[in-house]
């Protein structure tokens, strides 16, 4: 694995069983993410995508293919194992947000921190400046009911980036905004990726968000194929 | 360990009408454990007192009776036992639970008069003490309060008018009681020639062992032992009271823990999604265990202490459960049952959330996370 890669998947498959029908929802993916990457993934839904950033972050396992992320496979990982790997190495942005309700913005982006045993003090101020970076600075102690669709979001991104994360997965993270936040939320993740040299993985059925990406690919019943 | 303390501190006060539901529903476990434990070892206290207040230095009554109220014994049996070495005195007692005045159920003790300053200490607040086998009758002095009953009246035991010439005090349970001659408590509980008990003292205290064995040799259906002693003799009875008590316990204990069960099993279905999300941004299987384990000790504790307050409250306050010596018992207060209450409050809170801790376990967050 070359030195500035992040990750990188090789004949990724994923096969679901329901009763005695099986699904083949990846057929050997190859893909190589490198640091500082913004990469775009499109594709009609049931295409696989939700299955892919699955199978990347550690949600799930896959059938055959390896993943490596950094310089561990966590295709072949223990629960425990791949638990630390979504802890530290690996930041999640979900469509619906996924805040847990009733905290605050700033309790919902220390969580991460709180699995990660970082100390509260530093947890607080880390939480705070991910925030005033997300622009949400006025917002840190309102609860996601009382934050905007956009601005939940937002509060979405700093949670991702609390650890520190290698990469930031983002599933469909515009998917239910409207445009003008749509525009805030993936001006905001090109200014983490240019200014901080974040990266990005992301994927969307929207062929207009992949204009922000470096490079973009399409998914089509399982398959990855550049974009064009 | 304080992270994952404090999550689950505010996980509490996020549902806090429900977890306050359950803090309730412990705490009347706690009380219900307490208060009959407590009640429990109060009857067995009173008991035991009961006998050591009996007078003498050995007792005798019939064997298989699980108190001296519900045996008889042949009087005569007085005279073998004066014929044994060291024996003192030998006081025939007749002890009955009868009504008295149609009020509740009392203790009516029938002793010789003159057995009553051998065997008994005790200081007249009012009239004098019964000398003489006619039909008078002495009260203890709280009985005396309760019936409103003073010298020169009446009282009706068991049908039978007595009058009262004295009122007396030995601050112990015998100030419950009404005490008659023998021989007219025979009459009036048709125990002719009979007794309920046979206290007895000797001349040499080293020389007690001697004389029950010589008693047990002589008598037979009668129990005898040294009065230090008698307590044990209602071991069985001690038995039964306890296993009652425990059976009442163990049943609010397993409402109890079906109830907090259920209560953390719908909160932890409820909250699937929720800890779908913490295992997606880290949280391992043993972090989830440990915010549930802690909320439910925190809830099982605060159930504990809320119990204890409660229970406390109530005893300080002074609570009066009738029972067969003839006044209200007074409950005591005994801190282990508090301690042991506010163990099992915990424990049932953390036991019964086992298995809703190895649901919460095996959620995976890409089956309760909807990605769009």
């Amino acid at each position: 694995m070359a030195e500035n890669q992040i990750l990188s998947a090789i004949n990724l498959s994923k096969t679901y069983h329901r009763g005695k029908v099986s699904i083949l929802a990846l057929r050997k993916v190859n893909l190589v993410v490198e640091k500082g990457d913004f990469i775009a993934i499109q594709g009609p839904s049931g295409s696989g995508k939700t299955t892919l950033l699955n199978l990347l972050g550690g949600l799930d396992t896959p059938t055959s293919g390896e993943i490596w992320i950094e310089k561990a496979n966590i295709a072949s990982m223990s629960e425990r194992r791949l638990s630390d790997v979504r802890c530290r190495r690996v930041g999640f942005v979900f469509q619906f947000y996924n805040l847990i309700p009733k905290m605050s913005a700033l309790d919902n982006v220390e969580l991460p921190m709180i699995f990660a045993k970082v100390p509260k003090k530093q947890r607080k101020s880390t939480a705070e400046r991910l925030l005033r970076a997300a622009g949400l600075e006025h917002r840190i102690h309102h609860s996601p009911s009382e934050l905007s669709a956009g601005e939940q979001q937002r509060v979405a991104i700093a949670r991702a980036l609390a650890n520190d994360p290698a990469i930031l997965l983002m599933d469909e993270p515009t998917g239910n905004l409207d445009e003008d936040n749509t525009r805030h939320i993936m001006e905001l993740a090109v200014q983490l990726n240019k200014g901080q040299n974040t990266t990005f993985l992301l994927t969307t059925h929207n062929l207009s968000i992949t204009k922000y990406a470096d490079k973009a690919y399409f998914l089509r019943d399982g398959e990855l194929a550049d974009s064009d | 360990m304080f992270q994952m303390l404090s999550l689950a501190v505010r996980n509490i006060r996020r549902r806090a009408l429900r977890n306050s539901l359950t803090v309730i529903g412990l705490a009347i476990f706690v009380l219900i454990f307490i208060l009959i434990s407590s009640f429990t070892l109060s009857v067995q206290s009173a008991l035991s007192d009961s006998l050591s207040d009996l007078g003498g230095e050995i007792t005798i009554w019939s064997q298989g009776a699980p108190l001296p109220f519900f045996g008889e014994i042949p009087e005569n049996y007085t005279n073998q036992i004066n014929q044994i070495p060291y024996v003192k005195n030998v006081s025939p007692q007749v002890a009955r639970v009868s009504t008295v005045d149609s009020k509740e159920f009392r203790i009516v003790f029938g002793i010789n008069p003159s057995d009553i300053p051998v065997f008994h200490t005790y200081t007249m607040v009012e009239g004098i003490m019964i000398s003489s086998n006619d039909s008078k009758s002495v009260m203890g002095y709280l009985f005396a309060d309760y019936i409103k009953k003073y010298v020169g009246d009446n009282i009706t035991i068991d049908g039978h008018e007595v009058p009262v010439v004295g009122v007396f005090r030995t601050d112990t349970w015998m100030d419950n009681v009404v005490i008659i001659p023998i021989s007219v408590a025979q009459e009036i509980f048709s125990l002719s020639e009979r007794a309920s008990i046979i206290m007895v003292t000797v001349t040499d205290p080293a020389k007690i062992d001697f004389v029950v064995s010589e008693i047990r040799e002589d008598l037979s259906n009668v129990s005898v032992s040294k009065s230090q002693e008698a307590t044990s003799r209602i071991a069985p009875l001690m038995s039964s009271v306890s296993l009652v008590s425990y059976a009442f316990s163990t049943i609010a204990g397993v409402a109890c823990f079906f109830g907090v069960s259920n209560v953390m099993l719908a909160g932890t279905i409820e909250r699937s999604r929720e800890i779908g999300i913490l295992k997606a941004i880290g949280a391992k299987g043993a972090d989830v265990t440990k915010m549930i384990m802690y909320e439910s000790a925190i809830l099982g504790g605060l159930g504990g202490i809320l119990g204890c307050s409660i229970s406390m409250m109530l005893l300080i306050e002074g609570l009066l459960i009738p029972i067969t010596s003839a006044s209200a018992l007074r409950v005591l207060i005994i801190p282990e049952i508090f301690v042991y209450g506010l163990i099992l409050s915990v424990t049932i809170s953390i036991v019964a959330t086992l298995y809703p801790i190895w649901r919460a376990v095996r959620v995976r967050p890409n089956e309760v996370l909807k990605f769009g």
